[in-house]
C-alpha cells in the first residue's frame, strides 16, 4: 500500500519516503513534516518489501528517487535492517540518505544501523512537540546543510 | 593370629581401647572438619571430647571401659574396625544402621561386603596399600564414595580412615557418615537455585519488555493529547483544556517511570563485562557531563584520589552521576551545595579486604536515618512530588549497580546536616 500526500505544489520537489508499519506513527510523522512547512511529496509504505518495490518502480519509471528516507527498524517480514542493507548495497540506491527512525534506543541497534550504512539514527521522541523538533532538524540537515546527492534517475 | 575382639562380653583390652579412642578421635575430627558447617556437629564434638577425656584418664577399670564403649556406641558417626584380613571386628550401631544390618551382625563379616561391586575386587589391594602407607586421611579425596547396604542399595558416604597397631594385629578404623540426606538437600538447593535464577531472569526480561512495549501506546496517547490541544483548541473549553493538561502531565510521569524501569532492568540485561576502571577518570567524565547542572546549582564538588576498581565503566559512571545528582537535588536552601567524593579506609560490611570504600558526602537536607534502607527501594520517595521531581529510581539503580559488582552501598543521613553514601567496590591495585 502506497500512500502519498503529493499535490500540485510539490511537483518537482524530491519526494520523502517514510517506511513504518505503524499507520499512526506515519500519521504523526507526516503531521510533523507539515508543521515544518515541508512541501516535498511525502510517500509512505508499511513494510520493507514495499520500500524496495517503491525504489524499483522509481527505477523503472525513471522517476526521482526519494531525497530522504525515514526507516523504522521493527517491522514484520523484511525488517528495517535488511531493507537498509539492501538499499546500501545497491549501486544507485545507496546514495539515498536513510535516517533510521525507531523507538529503539539499544546500542546494538545503533551500531548495526551505522555499520550497514545508515546516514543517521534517531530515536522517536516522546510527544508530538519533540517529533516536530526532530523532523525540523532532519530537514534542516538534509535539505540545507548537506549537499543533496544527485538522486534523479537519468 | 590374635585378634582382640571388642565387644560387650569381653571388654578387657585397656591399651587397645586407649589407642582406639585416640584413633577414633582423629577420624571424627576429619569428619567434623568436612561437615562442621552442614552436619549436626554438636554430638560429634561431645563424642570427641568424651573420647579425649577417657583417653587421658588412663583407663584402668572395666567401669571406664564400659563408659568408653558407650561413647563409641552412641556416636552419631558410623565407626568400623577392620583387621588386616578385611574382617570387621567392631561396628557401632550407627554403622550397622547405615548399612542396614542389625546391631552386632556386621562383626565377623568381610568389609568387602560393604563395597560397591565395581570396585569390590580391587578393594583388598587398596586396603593393604593403605596399611603400608599408614596415613590418616579422608577416603576418595574429592571423589564421591559409595557403599552398599545389606539390600544391595548403593549409598553416598563420607569416609575417614586411620589405623592402629602393627603387623598382623593392625586395625583400620573407619569413620562413616551417611550423606544421603545431605546429597538430597544439595540437590534440592541446586534445583531451587536453578529455578530462582530462571525466575530472576524472566522477571528481568519481563521488566525490560514491559517497560519497552508499554512506552509505545503511551507515546501515542501523548501525541493524541497534543493533537487535541492544537487542532481542537477552539472547541475545547477551559475546563477541558485543564483536563488535557493534567492528562499530559500524568502520561509524561508514566513515561518517566517506564524509562527508569527500563534503565533499571538494563543493569542486568544489557550488562558489559568487567574491566579495570580508574574511578578518577570516571568522575572526570561525570563532572564534565554534569557541568551545566553543577554551575547552575553553584555547587562545589571535591574529588580526592580514588582507587582503580573492577567494574562496568558505564554503570559506574551512572552510579556516581546518580549520587551527585541526588546531592545537588536535595541541597539545603540558602546553603551552597558541597559534595565530597573521596576514598576511605572503612572496612566492608562483610569484612572483605579486597573491597575498597568510596564515600560521597554532602551538606544537603539529609534524611532521617530510619529510612537509610528504604531509600534504595524501587520507586520509593521520601518527599512529595511537588517538592522534588523524579521517579524514585535513582538510588534503586545505584544499589542494583553496586550489587551487580558484588559490592555494597550504605546510606547515612542526618536531617538538615547532610548525607553520606559509602560504596564498596572490588579494588584492582593499590592507589
Amino acid at each position: 500500500m502506497l500512500m502519498t500526500d503529493a499535490n500540485a505544489e510539490s511537483v518537482g520537489l524530491t519526494p520523502i519516503l517514510i517506511v513504518d508499519d505503524d499507520v499512526e506513527d506515519v500519521h504523526f510523522i507526516k503531521r510533523a513534516f507539515k508543521k515544518n512547512k515541508v512541501e516535498n511529496p511525502l510517500f509512505s509504505v508499511l513494510s520493507g518489501e514495499e520500500a524496495l518495490e517503491f525504489l524499483q518502480r522509481s527505477e523503472h519509471e525513471h522517476a526521482s528517487y526519494p531525497g530522504l528516507m525515514l526507516l523504522d527498524l521493527n517491522m514484520p517480514g523484511v525488517g528495517g535492517m535488511e531493507t537498509l542493507q539492501r538499499i546500501k548495497r545497491h549501486e544507485e540506491w545507496r546514495k539515498i540518505p536513510v535516517v533510521v527512525f525507531t523507538t529503539s534506543k539499544a546500542q546494538e541497534d545503533i551500531d548495526t544501523s551505522y555499520r550497514l550504512g545508515a546516514n543517521s539514527f534517531i530515536s522517536k521522541p516522546f510527544g508530538l512537540e519533540g517529533l516536530v523538533g526532530v523532523v525540523a532538524n532532519i530537514c534542516q540537515y538534509w535539505f540545507s546543510v548537506s549537499a543533496l546527492p544527485s538522486t534523479s534517475n537519468e | 593370629m590374635i585378634v582382640t575382639r571388642f565387644d560387650r562380653r569381653r571388654s578387657s583390652a585397656p591399651a587397645l581401647m586407649l589407642l582406639l579412642a585416640a584413633a577414633l578421635g582423629s577420624v571424627l575430627a576429619v569428619s567434623l572438619a568436612v561437615y562442621s558447617a552442614v552436619w549436626a556437629s554438636a554430638p560429634l564434638v561431645i563424642a570427641i571430647i568424651a573420647i579425649g577425656i577417657a583417653a587421658r584418664l588412663h583407663v584402668r577399670t572395666d567401669h571406664k571401659l564400659i563408659a568408653l564403649r558407650e561413647v563409641l556406641d552412641a556416636s552419631p558417626s558410623g565407626i568400623l574396625c577392620v583387621d588386616t584380613q578385611g574382617v570387621i571386628q567392631y561396628a557401632n550401631p550407627t554403622a550397622c544402621a547405615i548399612f542396614c544390618y542389625t546391631v552386632d551382625s556386621l562383626v565377623g563379616t568381610s568389609v568387602e561386603d560393604l563395597i560397591p561391586f565395581d570396585i569390590r575386587a580391587r578393594h583388598p589391594q587398596l586396603r593393604s596399600s593403605f596399611l603400608k602407607e599408614r596415613r590418616s586421611r579422608r577416603m576418595g579425596e574429592g571423589r564421591d564414595i559409595r557403599g552398599v547396604t545389606r539390600d544391595g542399595l548403593e549409598i553416598p558416604l563420607e569416609i575417614g580412615l586411620t589405623f592402629l597397631g602393627e603387623g598382623d594385629n593392625a586395625l583400620i578404623i573407619v569413620g562413616v557418615i551417611d550423606i544421603r540426606a545431605l546429597k538430597e538437600a544439595q540437590e534440592i538447593i541446586n534445583r531451587q537455585n536453578t529455578n530462582l535464577a530462571r525466575s530472576v531472569r524472566e522477571l528481568e526480561q519481563f521488566a525490560f519488555a514491559a517497560s519497552h512495549d508499554l512506552r509505545e501506546p503511551l507515546r501515542k496517547v501523548m501525541n493524541y493529547i497534543e493533537i487535541l490541544q492544537e487542532d481542537y483548541e477552539a472547541v475545547v473549553d477551559d475546563d477541558g483544556k485543564a483536563v488535557l493538561n493534567s492528562m499530559g502531565g500524568a502520561v509524561q510521569r508514566m513515561e518517566g517511570l517506564l524509562d527508569s524501569l527500563l534503565n533499571y532492568s538494563r543493569i542486568t540485561t544489557k550488562a558489559q563485562p568487567f574491566e579495570a576502571v580508574p574511578l578518577n577518570s570516571i568522575l572526570a567524565d561525570v563532572l564534565e557531563d554534569m557541568s551545566l547542572a553543577i554551575s547552575d546549582a553553584q555547587a562545589k564538588i571535591e574529588v580526592g584520589a580514588l582507587p582503580v576498581v573492577l567494574g562496568d565503566r558505564n554503570q559506574l559512571r551512572q552510579l556516581f552521576q546518580n549520587l551527585i545528582s541526588n546531592s545537588l537535588k536535595y541541597h539545603r536552601e540558602d546553603v551552597r551545595s558541597h559534595v565530597h567524593i573521596h576514598a576511605r579506609n572503612d572496612s566492608a560490611p562483610n569484612d572483605d579486604k579486597s573491597l575498597c570504600c568510596i564515600a560521597v558526602s554532602d551538606n544537603g537536607i539529609g534524611f532521617d536515618n530510619r529510612y537509610n534502607e528504604l531509600i534504595f527501594d524501587v520507586f520509593k520517595r521520601l518527599h512529595g512530588r511537588d517538592k522534588y521531581q523524579g521517579t524514585g529510581m535513582g538510588l534503586a539503580i545505584c544499589r542494583k549497580i553496586v550489587e551487580r559488582h558484588e559490592g555494597f552501598i550504605v546510606a547515612n543521613g542526618q536531617p538538615q546536616q547532610g548525607a553520606v553514601f559509602s560504596i564498596w567496590l572490588k579494588q584492582l591495585k593499590a592507589r
